[in-house]
């Protein structure tokens, strides 16, 4: 695999080239599936942060995405603008994650799982039962849009059309990928895969284990929230099933059978299930029977999903090891 | 007066919690003997009310027989999970079965969806109507079997496992599965065997709580949910926790539910999960 | 002022005393300590007492004055205590030079700020983290197979490169388990010439090893463990005749009949 910089360079901007083209090519149809595969690419990154950076299940993920998106919402209703709204909706989801993790991530494997799981369960019922604040099971509809970005002459940028939303959705995306770069590439990032690895060795050298997985969870959460100001401010209609445990086991198949443990792994997986179904012109209930399925069959056969099969281990950093001087 | 309303509130307490006593119980022989958090076995739970309905209402069988080849068609299909999906991750990583358990779960859940919608169904049984009023607390007959119909399956199954030789080839393999197998203990064979108990559990307590709380494709998840905090509290793999457990929450709900609040009643059984982790973060009596 | 004291230290386990009223120390001279006794002695467990993975249950231990008992596996690694586990601890799905920097943690500063943005405060420490990580692959002889990952190493070298992370965190106190283990006797020596090494730059040692040997040539000192409790303590000639080491490792007949 010894591919030079140059060349992976190469074919990343080719397919940047081609993505910032594809709208001016797709029908409306596919261009809003492309909005909202773009909003999960970086949802399951931002769950890819806590399975794959940390190597722990957490269940509750959609949660973080529900609180980001009605913060979002209440925000945007109090007069604020989205422009505020969208960092606010990360900042407050992040912190719940702070809050959440921090009980949370004393425990491990299964407990973990179902703690988190507790915890979304809990958020969810919340958002149903907190009428006065959420309008419970209704939703809130008639979200506002993002407000237009002036530019020269007094044209700007509006979103009323899915088209410049798709091009906002992929500058947090890139935003989100550029992030997840750096951090696993780095000391934090070393810290992560360390605890991931084995956590026993790395305590021992000197890696404090709990910060390093709540940090992981919080970032995580934070995206998530800004995932969830996306999607409100793009459907202008939200409710508390967008957010339940379906959601959160969607974005987990995304993560498992795209590879975990790889950049690359999430986006694909969430282009993956958001788009088999509708090239397939299945209903969502046969989409969740085949994921469900494929799930099964990805554990036993390809556990470190898709992209993730393909890595053999992390490689050291690009300035490194010139043999002895 | 006072008093009245608390024995009530037990007694609905003590039902509800022989419900969650039966699916933790499958679920905690699983967890004993794989160390994987079935969460798939709430989809039995569904399978086993929905089984039991179809026969009821298609074929106008009673609700008695019904249950009891429900109980074995679960019990079946129980065997044919553990077959094809679980037993080759049963050495993998543990997180590797609970994600295999989710993939089931949700499938299964929308396979039944498919295949019968989404509308609540009521079980017509005979004696969801009748009341009985002792002590100053008024059952539904029905109520009162789901009651007493759990503590026999539940006394059952525990002569099952202390008394007959799968029983202790069972308790063999969850003590060490390695030292079993060396002593020529059929693994597989146990494997397959706590899957189909289970499920039959399961499929029992589904049966009995269709003529209450209706029949529909996702009525699996709140129970399984309820049941994964039973056994982390009472111990996974404990059988004692599961059951004890299972009437603690029972009743500690209906309590809850009553006296402070209904609609956040599911939550309790939650925060009381996550208060506990916090302070032991392997359950009660965990010991991992 | 002792670098490194354990006082009357005792650890249960249910009704076993894995360890029983133990008491040695370490000053700042230079020095090699061996940790030596039958199998089932206590000697991992003295080292996961020293290393935090296990809490005393009687007694004291101190490291440069402070007491440590209890404190979590990652503050004695910042205070300078490092280590090696007797069973291969690496991280296998990461290259040499990744495991070295992964060691080399509690060294750098960098956190998110610096991961994101990489102002130059951060390029410069990744950069010299490598320097030093490839410095000490040097010394140990890995420097080649720095870009290779751990499965394609030879045992020897797998051992080098946990000393080699051992020594990343730049420690005052490198706990040795075993390091010779599996290893052909010239190995094992080449191994002890880098432990004498270690010595020579101002890290203390205390080495667990079986090899008799090996022990008896590289160490300064040595504690006899046996049931958890001291035996002996001594240098290596007193060890060597000592009655009470040779009962216990051969047996009461073997010493009678010396």
């Amino acid at each position: 695999m010894k591919e030079t910089p140059k060349k992976t360079s190469g074919v990343f901007l080719a397919i940047l080239a081609l993505l910032i083209l594809l709208p001016f090519f797709l029908s409306k149809a596919y261009l809003h599936l492309a909005v909202i595969i773009g909003v999960h690419a970086i949802l399951a990154l931002s769950l890819g942060m806590v399975v794959g950076f940390v190597g722990q299940l957490s269940l509750c993920h959609a949660g973080f995405y529900g609180i980001g998106a009605y913060t979002s919402a209440l925000l945007t209703f109090s007069h604020w603008p989205f422009w505020l709204a969208l960092p606010a909706a990360g900042i407050i989801s992040g912190l719940f994650g702070l809050l959440i993790g921090l009980p949370a991530l004393k425990t491990r494997g299964i407990y973990f799982a179902i703690t988190t799981l507790s915890f979304g369960v809990i958020m969810n019922i919340m958002l149903n039962n907190w009428v006065s604040l959420t309008n419970g099971p209704d939703g809130l509809s008639g979200l506002a849009l993002p407000d237009p970005i002036p530019l020269w002459a007094k044209t700007s940028i509006s979103f009323n059309t899915p088209r410049n939303y798709y091009f906002l959705v992929g500058v947090l995306l890139l935003f989100t990928i550029f992030v997840c770069r750096r951090l696993l590439n780095s000391r934090v990032g070393r810290a992560f895969r360390g605890v991931r690895d084995n956590e026993v060795l790395a305590e021992c050298l000197g890696i404090r284990a709990l910060r390093y997985k709540l940090t992981a969870f919080t970032i995580g959460a934070i995206f998530a929230g800004l995932a969830g100001s996306l999607y409100a401010h793009y459907l202008r209609y939200i409710c508390p099933r967008d957010f339940s445990f379906a959601e959160s086991f969607d974005l987990l198949v995304m993560v498992v059978v795209g590879g975990a443990q790889t950049i690359l792994g999430p986006i694909v997986g969430a282009l993956f299930i958001l788009a088999l179904p509708k090239f397939f012109g299945f209903e969502p209930v046969y989409g969740r029977v085949a994921f469900g399925i494929i799930l099964v069959v990805v554990m036993i056969y390809m556990p470190r999903g898709i992209v993730g099969s393909f890595q053999k281990g992390f490689p050291s950093p690009k300035g490194g090891a010139h043999g002895p001087s | 007066m006072e008093a009245a309303i608390l024995l009530q509130q037990v007694a609905n307490g003590l039902v509800i919690g022989s419900i969650y006593a039966m699916v933790a119980l499958g679920l905690t022989l699983i967890f004993g003997i794989l160390h994987i958090g079935n969460f798939a076995h709430g989809q039995l739970y569904m399978l086993g009310a929905f089984a039991t309905y179809w026969l009821v209402s298609l074929w106008g069988w009673n609700i008695w027989s019904s249950m009891f080849v429900a109980m074995g068609l679960t019990a079946l299909l129980g065997m044919v999970l553990e077959r094809i999906a679980f037993r080759p991750v049963r050495s993998a990583p543990h997180i590797n079965g609970l994600i295999v358990a989710l993939g089931l779960f949700i499938a299964l859940e929308n396979i039944a969806f498919i295949l019968w919608g989404g509308d609540e169904r009521t079980l017509p049984s005979p004696y969801a109507t009748k009341m009985i009023t002792l002590l100053s607390i008024s059952l539904t007959i029905q109520r009162l079997l789901v009651f007493a119909v759990s503590i026999l399956l539940i006394f059952l199954l525990y002569l099952f496992i202390q008394k007959t030789k799968m029983g202790k080839a069972i308790r063999a393999v969850a003590q060490d599965p390695e030292v079993a197998r060396l002593m020529g203990i059929p693994i597989h064979r146990v494997s397959s065997t706590v899957f189909a108990v289970s499920s039959a559990l399961a499929a029992a307590a589904g049966a009995m709580v269709g003529p209450i709380f209706c029949v529909f494709p996702s009525m699996g998840l709140i129970p399984i949910l309820k049941a994964f905090v039973v056994i982390v509290l009472g111990g996974m793999g404990s059988i004692p926790g599961a059951i004890f457990g299972g009437f603690i929450l029972g009743v500690a709900e209906s309590l809850g539910a009553g006296y402070i609040s209904s609609e956040y009643k599911d939550a309790f059984a939650f925060a009381a999960l996550i208060l506990v982790l916090m302070v032991r973060p392997t359950g009660l009596f965990g010991k991992e | 002022m002792a670098l490194l004291e354990l006082e009357e230290v005792s650890k249960f386990f249910g009704g076993l005393a894995a360890v029983s009223d133990l008491n040695f120390s370490l000053s700042d001279r230079k020095e090699i300590l061996g940790l030596i006794g039958p199998n089932g002695a206590g000697k991992t467990t003295v080292f996961n007492l020293i290393t935090g993975l296990l809490k005393p249950s009687r007694g004291k231990i101190r490291f440069q004055g402070s007491e440590i008992g209890g404190q979590k596996p990652y503050r004695l690694c910042e205070m300078g205590i490092g280590r090696t586990f007797q069973a291969s601890s690496l991280f296998f799905e990461e290259t040499i030079l990744n495991n070295m920097l992964i060691a080399r943690h509690s060294r750098m500063k960098s956190g998110i700020w610096g991961a994101v943005a990489i102002p130059p405060s951060t390029a410069r420490e990744e950069r010299e983290a490598v320097d030093q990580c490839l410095e000490i692959l040097g010394k140990v002889g890995l420097v080649s197979k720095a870009n290779a990952l751990p499965h394609s190493l030879t045992n020897m070298e797998q051992r080098l490169l946990m000393i080699a992370m051992g020594l990343a965190t730049q420690p005052s106190l490198l706990l040795l388990d075993e390091p010779s283990a599996g290893m052909r006797p010239a190995e094992s020596s080449s191994l002890m010439n880098l432990v004498g090494q270690i010595r020579e730059w101002g890290i203390k040692v205390i080495l667990i090893e079986h090899d008799m040997k090996v022990v008896m040539n590289t160490c300064d000192r040595i504690v006899v463990l046996n049931f958890g409790r001291k035996i002996a303590e001594g240098t290596p000639e007193e060890i060597r005749a000592h009655p009470r080491v040779i009962e216990a490792y051969l047996g009461r007949r073997a010493g009678a009949a010396r």
